[in-house]
């Protein structure tokens, strides 16, 4: 099967699980176990993706912005299923889905999928640094899920509205310990990222924008997991700025996308 | 009629007014004693008798020659020694219709609050109590097994339970919704008064960690904090107190509140930015309602707490169609069984003897 065929199931997959999980009772033990599966084949259809683009251009599929995107939803998918059972909240999997969604379809749209035919050899590290720092981005993706989710609770707990869909969120308390695991591990995969890309040996090569850019977004992150710690921050500001956090993010990728010739 | 019949008859909320149903209740350690005496006076084969605050109710397998409509509200009048007549305010219905209604009161449908699952715990210890009598053979214990399973399926297929009902347990599910799990959360009672002590012991039954009770009057307090195995407070020391708290109830009879906004923000600065559930419970109020537009302070008093208590009932309402037809055909089910045996006759269409209000 063609590659691109496995990246569209993986963009249906998600499109039905996203349906699925908006339009049934999320109480219902069959929707979160029907959400879960659908999650698992995308996850499936897109390593098979990413494999078989492996596999064709000779080096690890971060090559164009489509492949990045791919990569990205992929990691956000995995730090789904990785977080753990107990973690992994009886809704999360219903707001992955369209985050799932968005990134694919904004993958698929915007960017254009011009497999690479550079045969010159790649650094394992250069592969590392790239993969490790998507991987963070895919937890600090849902990182952001969850400060979403805390925010919706938490307005609708000041406001008193308790009626629809929103009413089956899980308790802010059981957000903020998951936001706080994610933000963890997704600070200490962008740090490693930042180290191995300091590692390549081809700093010189990279440019400063970017370079600059990643180092703001480190600092919000160290900045946002310290002020607990250091600030009289209410949990609905940390929530938000962990929902900005990752703004910055998604444009740090879009500024590695459109720079993507000089940082590969 | 020419075989044994299923037959069912009571008394209930439904027919009879409060002070009927305050006569006719059979304490628990009468039961072994009253279902024996039911068995031989009402002709009985099999019986199993519930008794709650809220209905008196037989489910039996009839003889021939029984007539429990007529024998019933005689046998509850002569042992309860009742002047007056009180047929009218008793029911008794056989086979389908004796099916459908066990199956219904078990699901919590004909319960005054739709949906509480207290019911189906006291079906169960009501068979329990019969078998261990033995005045329940194989007719039913086949009618009550299948009662628990159709039940077991509304509750789980339906959001008929879903939602807290009372002050207390709304309030204890809002905590839950803030905190998540209550066990390493501490609350404080101002003021003794019976909603408060009521909430207080909801959440204790979440399993808080630690109560703090505090009142103008110092005895009172002690006694409440004895009461519920917490800790008095001095009253002049409450406000400090509050900081290291997550959960404030309050039901005073204090004429001002007892907590202003200005107060509120240094006790939210000093707690470092951690949520604090207010609960209110007085009437007047005892907390400025210009509190919760303070970042994390959730405010609720006795009226939002009504108000979501009178949706979820409206919600659960909402779902009692859709339990019927749940259990229909577990009902189907267990007549085709009764048919397959042909022993008890009078599976005949009967009316239903009432709906929920």
């Amino acid at each position: 099967m063609n590659d691109r065929l496995w990246f569209l199931v993986a963009a249906l997959i998600i499109a039905a699980s996203t349906l699925w999980s908006f339009l049934s009772n999320q109480n219902n033990s069959l929707t979160r176990r029907g959400v879960q599966f659908l999650l698992a084949l995308a996850l499936i259809s897109l390593s098979l993706f990413l494999m078989q683009r492996g596999e064709l251009i000779r080096r690890c599929p971060l090559t164009n912005g489509f492949e990045a995107t791919a990569f990205l939803t992929w990691g956000v998918l995995l730090t789904y299923f990785l977080i753990g059972s107990s973690y992994r909240l009886s809704i999360l999997g219903a707001f992955t889905a369209p985050l799932a969604l968005l990134l694919l379809t904004l993958g698929g749209l915007f960017s254009s999928d011009q497999p690479s035919n550079d045969l010159n050899p790649v650094r394992w590290s250069s592969e590392f640094h790239a993969a490790i720092s998507i991987l963070s981005y895919g937890t600090l993706g849902l990182a952001a899920v969850c400060s979403l989710m805390y925010l919706i609770q938490e307005h609708h707990l000041k406001k008193h509205t308790f009626t629809g869909w929103f009413d089956r969120l899980p308790s802010m308390g059981d957000l903020e310990i998951v936001l706080h695991r994610l933000l963890r591990w997704g600070f200490l995969l962008m740090t490693l990222g930042m180290l191995s890309g300091f590692a390549t040996g081809l700093f010189d090569q990279v440019s400063k924008i970017k370079l600059l850019w990643a180092t703001v977004v480190w600092s919000w992150y160290l900045g946002l997991l310290l002020s607990p710690f250091l600030l009289r921050l209410s949990h609905r500001r940390f929530a938000w700025m962990a929902l900005i956090g990752y703004i910055l993010v998604l444009l740090s990728f879009g500024i590695m996308n459109s720079l993507i010739g000089n940082h590969s | 009629m020419n075989g044994p019949r299923l037959v069912c008859g009571g008394i209930s909320f439904h027919e009879a007014p409060v002070e009927i149903l305050e006569k006719v209740s059979f304490p628990k350690e009468s039961h072994a004693q009253i279902l024996h005496k039911l068995q031989s006076e009402l002709d009985l084969e099999e019986i199993v008798l519930l008794s709650t605050c809220n209905r008196v109710e037989f489910f039996a397998v009839a003889k021939s020659n029984s007539i429990p409509s007529v024998q019933w509200p005689e046998f509850l009048q002569r042992y309860h020694q009742i002047p007056e007549t009180i047929s009218d305010h008793t029911f008794c219905v056989e086979g389908t219709a004796c099916i459908e209604h066990l199956f219904e009161v078990a699901s919590g449908l004909q319960s005054m609050v739709v949906g509480e699952t207290e019911i189906f715990g006291q079906i169960k210890e009501a068979y329990e109590t019969a078998t261990n009598q033995k005045t329940t053979g194989k007719w039913l214990h086949k009618l009550f097994q299948s009662s628990f399973n159709a039940a077991k399926e509304v509750r789980s297929q339906t959001a008929i339970t879903r939602g807290s009902v009372s002050v207390g347990s709304v309030s204890v599910e809002l905590a839950e919704k803030i905190f998540g799990s209550l066990h390493t959360r501490k609350a404080l009672v101002i003021g003794a008064g019976d909603t408060s002590e009521k909430t207080a012991r909801a959440l204790m039954s979440r399993g808080i960690s630690s109560l703090f009770v505090t009142n103008r009057t110092n005895d009172k307090a002690y006694q409440l904090a004895q009461e519920l195995q917490g800790e008095a407070i001095p009253w002049e020391n409450w406000k400090k107190k509050a900081v290291d708290v997550d959960i404030l109830i309050s039901s005073t009879t204090a004429p001002d509140f007892v907590l202003h906004q200005a107060e509120a923000r240094t006790l939210i600065q000093q707690r470092r930015g951690s949520p604090l559930f207010l609960i209110d419970l007085a009437i007047p109020r005892d907390f400025d309602p210009e509190i919760n537009k303070l970042e994390g302070l959730y405010l609720y008093n006795l009226d939002d707490l009504q108000k979501i208590s009178n949706q979820h009932l409206q919600d659960r309402g909402g779902e009692i169609e859709k339990a019927r037809q749940i259990l229909r055909p577990h009902v189907h089910k267990l007549i085709d069984w009764i048919s397959k045996h042909k022993k008890i006759t009078g599976f005949s269409t009967y009316p239903h003897p009432h709906k929920p209000d």
